[in-house]
């Protein structure tokens, strides 16, 4: 030891050793007084926060560098501390300057390495506590300070299936009035590998997302630069001001949704490990479709929101959506669950050359909170058309739904559920309002592998159900649709909202139907009745007024089948069905445009039938006894409410040509004609 | 006594005021299917619209407005046919040659391109009648204008076809 001394005092290096003596005393010194004053920083925290905050070691780097390892902040209410915040790494550097000029001690860079979050408790935390939050952050010695936040990662606790975590980095700095920050967000999700599911890989999902901006403090506020979004699949640019509570923004988003993220494995730290990431995402993604070929165009932002927290009101947000102008009003309360009261609307008469061309306005009204993942409430959609069409639109004036208790649920992210508990349909056209129920409807939307994304649907009709399939193609807008449904078991006479005929016809019917809305818009299927009733039906009135029959008041039917279409062409009923013991009818009936109709039926009565007005007795004289049914072939034309009819050729009709005198014909032609014109006058 | 005599001289004014006028009504009207029975449209015109001019309330006035809007059609002026053909139907809704007044504005809609007031005026048409064929094919009317032009409709079960004078004039399809 001695020997040692007596070298280093003959050496020339003694100012240096003195220097790295002094040093290392004023770093032991610094180091033993921030071990001692690590519960202070608990004290300065205990201020502010009803909840814990932990320090597990500290170290002093000379010239400014403190490190804290395993810093903790938890909730300990109820006895089990559950984590909010665990940070295993926190740099601080001070300003060595203004300690030693003007002994004041001020942060200069905050260095987080991957801190944990969990992102439901943090959630509630910030809920809790985001104006004492705001003072903490005042009263701490920040100056011009740079603040980075390096392999964040927030895990959501709560959620059991697919769980997954959300990485974020962060860069903010700070100097005189001017702020500036960087960073990114990116999604992964557990996925379990092998037969006997034995390695569990976190899967990143898609790309980052990244963002920065540039702002400037002003007196009472702040001015918004730029901030940009920016994505494979989105490109947003907002600007604006802060002044006082109210936040005014301006800008425009482009986004492509046909974009699929997909899934690679999280790069290890190794270089190769890293390219083979890198080649597997390139190929992964090789087939989707960037940026230019955005299909959403949200521009012309211009909004003004004041936040009255924990209450939003948004007092104007109008931009064009696809060149469409939208507006949209209403409050979010951030409280425990999210309080949404919000009404848009949406002007659409731009649209050219495409089926929503008709389309004038859009309204939606609803009010309801977001939980978690789950938007739910009550509201109202509303679509207005135009009331001067093009030909060949779809007639339709409006359409609208009032619906109850949704929940639309975006756990499972990107497969997306919906639930409503009761949907009010209405749908009018220039001359009908057509009306439906609907109750415990659901829907669920699968992505699928191309543009399509897949839909599944179902509910309650009345006493029967209805399910169905739909596809829908986001690649243009409006979105193409196409669906097939099928109702089961659903009692005819409850469809009087959709047509008044429906409630004289008595039976369970089953239907099933295909709806597509592009390139021209359709619905067609079929229907069939078994066993069923008809009771005063329109047409079988008419005859049975006419002609004396009263059994055809009440039609007692083993079958009933018919197709139906409707376009913008009109509405028709084809491969018409009925057979009843006495009666049969089959053929088509087509309603067009204005109302006109085009129909051929062939109506067969029984001869026993028949007999019961004495009008046809002359008739039943002049035809052969064996044959023991008539076939009535006709033609309906002209106007529903004024419709022309011919009786078509037939060997009936030629048999009794054959055997009545031409002025008898004459007679029986004019007494219908005169009936007929009876009917008219009245 | 002076107020009798004043009372019966202005009757007297009145009535053969009131004959002459209406002489010249019918005598207008005469004339003007004399000059159309010696093919003289352009004269049987001029009656007409003296007709038009000094007879408002006549009873004669929906034939000859008829007459009128057949005769500057065929000089295609539409406009002027078209005027009095909306005067007809609007004032004389049971006039017998309605249905032929309303496919007169049909073809005008038509050369006009206004294919909206064509198809309402196509629903009218089409909706004019309602017809009953039992054994018959087609129902006619026949209508003889104040200019004799002999006007035809058939109506079919899927459409109505007008003639004049035994040429096809139109056909509206449904």
């Amino acid at each position: 030891m001695n020997l040692l001394l007596r070298y280093l005092s003959k050496s020339g290096l003694r100012p240096f050793w003195i220097f790295l003596l002094i040093i290392l005393i004023f770093t032991c010194a610094a180091d033993i007084f921030l071990s001692l004053s690590k519960n202070r920083v608990s004290d300065l925290a205990d201020r502010y926060f009803s909840q814990k905050l932990s320090v597990q070691r500290s170290f002093f780097v000379p010239p400014n560098l403190i490190i804290l390892k395993n810093i903790s902040f938890s909730q300990d209410d109820s006895g089990q501390p559950r984590q909010i915040i665990f940070v295993p790494t926190l740099s601080i550097k001070f300003s060595l300057i203004d300690l030693l000029i003007s002994r004041q001690f001020s942060i200069s860079d905050l260095e987080f390495y991957r801190p944990d979050f969990d992102y439901y408790e943090l959630k509630r935390f910030l809920n809790e506590n985001f104006i004492q939050l705001v003072d903490f952050i005042k009263d701490l010695p920040l100056k011009d300070v740079r603040l980075k936040i390096k392999g964040s990662r927030f895990k959501n606790l709560k959620q059991q299936q697919n769980p997954g975590f959300v990485y974020a980095d962060f860069f903010l700095k700070l100097k005189d009035e001017f702020i500036s920050g960087w960073g990114s967000v990116r999604r992964s999700r557990d996925t379990i590998f092998g037969k006997n599911k034995e390695e569990a890989v976190s899967m990143l999902i898609g790309p980052a997302t990244r963002f920065r901006f540039k702002a400037f403090l002003t007196y009472g506020g702040c001015s918004l630069e730029n901030f940009e979004l920016m994505r494979e699949n989105l490109y947003a640019k907002l600007w604006g001001n802060i002044k006082s509570s109210v936040l005014r923004l301006n800008g425009f988003v482009f986004i492509n949704t046909l974009y699929k993220d997909s899934s690679y494995r999280q790069p290890d730290f190794s270089l190769i490990e890293k390219l083979n990431a890198f080649i597997q995402r390139m190929e992964s993604t090789s087939d989707i479709v960037g940026l230019p070929k955005a299909n959403i165009f949200i521009l012309d932002i211009d909004g003004q929101l004041n936040f009255k927290l924990p209450q939003l009101s948004i007092e104007r947000l109008n931009f064009s959506f696809n060149n469409a102008p939208v507006c949209i009003k209403g409050d979010i309360n951030f409280s425990d669950t999210i309080g949404i009261n919000i009404s848009a609307s949406s002007f659409m008469t731009r649209f050219k050359d495409t089926s929503a061309e008709s389309l004038r306005r859009a309204d939606l009204t609803l009010a309801g909170t977001i939980d978690e993942k789950t938007l739910r409430g009550d509201g109202m959609l509303d679509f207005d058309f135009v009331a001067k069409k093009k030909k060949g639109s779809p007639p339709l004036d409006k359409f609208s739904m009032d619906f109850k208790k949704m929940a639309l649920n975006f756990e499972q992210f990107p497969v997306i559920s919906m639930e409503l508990g009761e949907a009010d349909l209405l749908c009018s056209t220039d001359t009908n309002t057509y009306r439906i129920n609907l109750k415990d409807f659901w829907a669920e939307s699968f992505p699928g592998k191309s543009k399509f994304n897949k839909v599944e649907f179902g509910s309650k009709v009345y006493d029967g159900t209805m399910k169905g399939k739909g596809w829908i193609d986001w690649s243009k807008f409006p979105p193409k649709i196409s669906a097939v449904i099928r109702v089961k078991g659903l009692s005819s006479s409850r469809l009087e909202g959709i047509l008044m005929h429906f409630s004289k016809v008595f039976g369970k019917l089953s239907s099933q139907m295909c709806f597509v809305n592009y390139p021209d818009m359709y619905l067609r299927g079929s229907a069939a009745m078994q066993k069923g009733r008809l009771v005063n039906f329109e047409f079988f009135k008419w005859l049975s007024d006419l002609f004396a029959l009263p059994s055809l008041k009440k039609v007692d039917f083993n079958k009933a089948r018919f197709n139906f279409s409707v376009d913008s062409r009109g509405a028709g009923l084809s491969k018409i069905d009925l057979t009843a013991p006495e009666v049969g009818v089959d053929g088509y009936f087509n309603l067009g445009e204005n109302d006109m109709v085009s129909s051929k039926l062939t109506l067969t009565l029984s001869r026993e039938l028949l007999k019961e007005s004495s009008k046809f007795t002359p008739l039943l004289r002049l035809i052969e006894k064996d044959i023991e049914s008539l076939r009535f072939n006709f033609q309906l034309s002209g106007n529903l409410h004024r419709m022309n009819f011919q009786w078509l050729k037939s060997d009936l009709k030629s048999q009794l040509q054959d055997s009545m005198p031409h002025f008898i014909e004459w007679q029986i032609e004019k007494k219908v004609q005169d009936i007929i014109d009876s009917i008219e006058v009245k | 006594m002076k107020t009798r005599i004043f009372t019966v001289v202005l009757m007297c004014i009145l009535v053969l005021f009131e004959t002459g006028f209406c002489q010249d009504c019918g005598t207008d009207y005469k004339m003007a299917v004399q000059a159309a029975k010696n093919k003289e449209m352009d004269l049987s015109y001029l009656y007409l619209d003296s007709f038009l001019t000094g007879c408002p309330g006549s009873r004669l006035r929906d034939r000859v407005l008829f007459a009128a809007g057949e005769y500057n059609f065929e000089t295609n002026n539409f406009r002027q046919a078209a005027t009095n053909f909306v005067e007809l139907i609007d004032n004389y809704p049971d006039f017998k040659g309605k249905l032929f007044a309303l496919v007169y504005l049909y073809k005008i809609a038509e050369s006009a391109g206004q294919h909206e007031l064509q198809e309402k005026l196509k629903t009218e048409i089409v909706t004019f009648k309602r017809v009953s064929l039992l054994f018959r094919n087609s129902q006619k009317y026949v209508y003889k204008s104040p200019l004799l032009k002999r006007h035809k409709v058939e109506y079919y079960i899927d459409r109505v076809e007008f003639y004049l004078d035994g040429e096809s004039f139109a056909q509206i399809p449904f």
